[in-house]
């Protein structure tokens, strides 16, 4: 194999297999990419074999062929390179040769025939999708996912859709949880299906800042594959029972607060600097028309801060954790009103828009 | 009242070396400071004769006590030993506090049903000591964790002092003020130049007193957050079936319960306990999402442990539980088990409550046994 390419062109596509290549190195090969050319076309992928990315780039193709090459030190020499190109040559052995300008670099590789391969998914199997709402439902859940690996069903966000063409995503930590729901078509799920954390940040990125355009989503057994314009995305679902989430939101709570949520934020963020660093609890006592946020830590002293708010319910003080507010007060698009409803101090609450009846966030009140 | 049985090794280190060793026995024996380099560790009672003592510097001991045997510092052995020292004390109390590898607090209050006076009990635990594993060692009991620590240190070497309730203040007054722990050489000068000799001058100076002797012990009880709640028991035939060892945990269990609804503590982290025939012994925890009092969830994390981490075939003579990472506030409840631990927490209310009016035997599970669900 040799070919040549913009600098650029590499280092972009190189960008997208840095996270996802193998850290704790179980098999050596995953720390690698591999690099396969044929026609005018480069294909460059990584995967650690629950998540993996391909994606394809032009260059000059002077011998086909594929290597295997450490992703991370390929990236930092590219990003280093001297010149516009980059020439990557097989040699002997599985070594690889990168020149740009006067550099030369020659680099271990490993036998790319072992390279675990990119799973098939059938042309026809992918819907399109609107990748800016695709962007926001993931952004609006993804932080509710349990970093807990023993509550393994709960690493990832569950999707599903129902006939109408309504797609929802649910993710929960078994503190707090976030629904969404939007009309973007089907996806042609039967069921629902857990998509793993890790393979949902990559979407994310691949996401990041887009508004129009569209990308395509399929599944396939027990694989999720994402496409958008050259860059493809598999990841292996989580094999796991998702919890009866719909038993949990509330459908009663009887006191509503409305507040001005770029305040609210705000206050939060202010008053939980003397929240204890390991549970951030933080009281919200409400009264008519105001709300009182107090922190309290015994070995650094204590917060306060009032807002007035539209509340004409009874008194009551809750206690939260100041993140998990913090969290959906950060993705819920800046301005305007959020409404916040509690029945008692022990009973979830409820976050949500007023004209978003769409996207709820359930959060268990802390004891204080 | 309480009872606590504070127990500290005589010479750990240089005793353990003539323990394992009978020619050294009744000769000065120094650990460290081996050709006159480094400081001494421990030094025998027969090497103290002649002035040696811990923190020596080697040069200074080896010119006062030449004919010394001067041996290098075995600490695993040393460990091996404090444990087993450890697992002694154990059987007489839950609520054990380790100071150091040779010094430890047996919290004796309420053993006296099983047991007998605290007093017999305390001088069993020495005499245990002594002739198992042919240890000296030196204990004071008080009702007060300073005071049984003082009269341990007065009753060296091999000795032990009963402080009765009562005469603490009598017993203490006399005493130089630098016998307090914690009083160090600075302290000290600073104390005498206010004219503080005996701990009776400082106990007459309620500002001062205060500071350097805190002689209530509800003081001691807000320290016990980060402590944990425990049970354990040697069987009295070791057990193979791991059916047979979920019930005796579920005992155990029950009680630990109890004790942390009583303390109104919510655990966090969950232990297991197990020693085998051959006296192999395995700990294993799990911490938990939504910290628990109840013995149902309690036990759930229990028997799970057990069952992961049970060598099938071993036989077992000692199992464990123990509650820790103990939190009054500061966490959430699960969202999806917020119905079941509202109706636990009623039928705890209630078994805790008929237990306390008709004692413990009033109600109980109908099967220890509480089958997958």
């Amino acid at each position: 194999m040799e070919v040549k390419a913009k600098r650029g062109d590499f280092l972009t596509t190189l960008y997208w297999t840095q996270s996802i290549v193998e850290r704790r190195n179980t098999m050596p090969i995953l720390a690698d990419v591999l690099i396969e050319a044929q026609g005018e076309g480069i294909t460059i992928t990584a995967t650690d074999l629950e998540v993996g990315v391909r994606a394809k780039f032009n260059g000059e193709v002077s011998q086909d062929g594929k290597v295997t090459v450490n992703a991370k030190k390929l990236y930092e020499i590219v990003r280093e390179a001297p010149a516009d190109a980059v020439q990557l040559k097989r040699l002997e052995n599985d070594w690889v040769e990168v020149k740009s300008g006067k550099s030369i670099f020659k680099m271990v590789g490993m036998d790319a025939r072992e390279f675990p391969q990119f799973p098939q998914f059938k042309e026809g199997k992918l819907a399109s999708m609107p990748a800016g709402v695709i962007r926001e439902m993931i952004e609006k859940t993804i932080f509710s996912v349990s970093t807990d690996e023993t509550r393994y069903s709960l690493n990832g966000v569950f999707v599903e859709e129902d006939k109408k063409g309504k797609i929802r995503m649910v993710a929960t930590d078994g503190h707090r949880l976030a629904v969404i729901e939007r009309g973007v078509g089907s996806i042609g799920l039967e069921k629902g299906v857990i998509l793993p954390r890790k393979g949902l940040t990559e979407v994310r990125k691949l996401l990041e800042g887009v508004e129009d355009g569209v990308i395509s989503i399929g599944f396939s057994e027990n694989l999720a594959l994402v496409v958008r314009e050259n860059v493809e995305l598999f990841m292996r679902l989580i094999d796991g029972e998702f919890p009866e989430y719909g038993k949990v939101i509330p459908k009663d709570n009887p006191h509503t607060l409305k507040i001005e949520q770029d305040e609210f934020l705000k206050a939060l963020r202010r008053v939980s600097i003397l929240s204890s660093e390991r549970y951030k609890g933080i009281k919200l006592e409400v009264g008519e028309g105001r709300i009182s946020i107090s922190a309290n830590n015994p070995d650094l002293g204590e917060a306060v801060e009032e807002m007035d708010v539209d509340y004409k319910g009874k008194r009551l003080a809750v206690g939260f954790n100041a993140r998990y507010l913090i969290d959906v007060l950060s993705v819920l698009g800046t301005g305007g009103e959020v409404d916040l409803t509690i029945k008692d101090e022990v009973s979830p609450g409820i976050i949500k828009k007023a004209e978003d009846d769409d996207y709820l966030y359930v959060v268990m009140p802390m004891r204080l | 009242m309480r009872w606590f049985f504070h127990v500290d090794m005589d010479a750990f280190f240089a005793s353990v070396e003539q323990a394992l060793d009978p020619a050294l026995k009744g000769k000065p024996v120094i650990v460290d400071g081996r050709n006159g380099r480094g400081v001494v560790t421990s030094a025998s009672y027969e090497a103290r004769k002649y002035g040696v003592h811990a923190a020596m510097p080697g040069f200074q001991a080896k010119k006062l006590c030449p004919q010394a045997t001067f041996l290098p510092n075995r600490r695993r052995v040393y460990s091996e030993f404090s444990k087993k020292i450890f697992a002694i004390l154990e059987q007489y109390s839950p609520e054990i506090h380790a100071i150091s590898i040779d010094e430890g607090v047996v919290d004796l209050t309420g053993t006296e049903k099983l047991f007998g006076p605290p007093v017999n009990t305390a001088q069993k635990i020495l005499k245990c000591i002594r002739t198992d594993l042919g240890l000296p060692a030196s204990g004071g009991l008080s009702s007060n964790r300073v005071v049984a620590k003082i009269a341990a240190t007065l009753a060296k070497p091999n000795g032990f002092l009963h402080i009765p309730f009562g005469s603490e203040e009598a017993f203490l007054s006399p005493l130089p003020v630098e016998s307090i722990p914690g009083v160090g050489p600075k302290t000290h000068k600073e104390l005498v130049r206010r004219g503080v000799k005996t701990i009776g001058d400082l106990l007459s100076n309620p500002e001062l007193g205060h500071r350097f002797l805190d002689l209530d012990e509800g003081g001691q009880e807000k320290r016990r957050h980060d402590h944990s709640i425990g049970n354990e028991t040697t069987l009295d035939a070791p057990l193979k079936e791991r059916d047979e060892m979920e019930k005796v945990l579920w005992e155990l269990v029950e009680e630990v319960g109890s004790r942390l609804r009583k303390e109104r503590f919510y655990a966090r982290c969950i232990t297991v306990k197990i020693r085998y025939t051959n006296f192999k012994t395995i700990t294993r925890s799990r911490t938990l999402l939504s910290p628990t009092c109840f013995d149902r969830e309690i036990f759930e994390v229990v028997r799970d442990l057990l069952r992961k981490n049970l060598t099938p075939g071993s036989m077992v003579r000692l199992l464990g539980v123990s509650a820790s990472s103990l939190l009054t506030s500061g966490w959430q409840e699960s969202i999806f088990d917020l119905q079941k631990r509202r109706s636990w927490e009623n039928l705890y209310r209630g078994i805790d409550r008929l237990r306390r009016k008709y004692g413990e035997e009033a109600i109980g599970t109908a099967t220890p046994h509480i089958r997958s669900r």
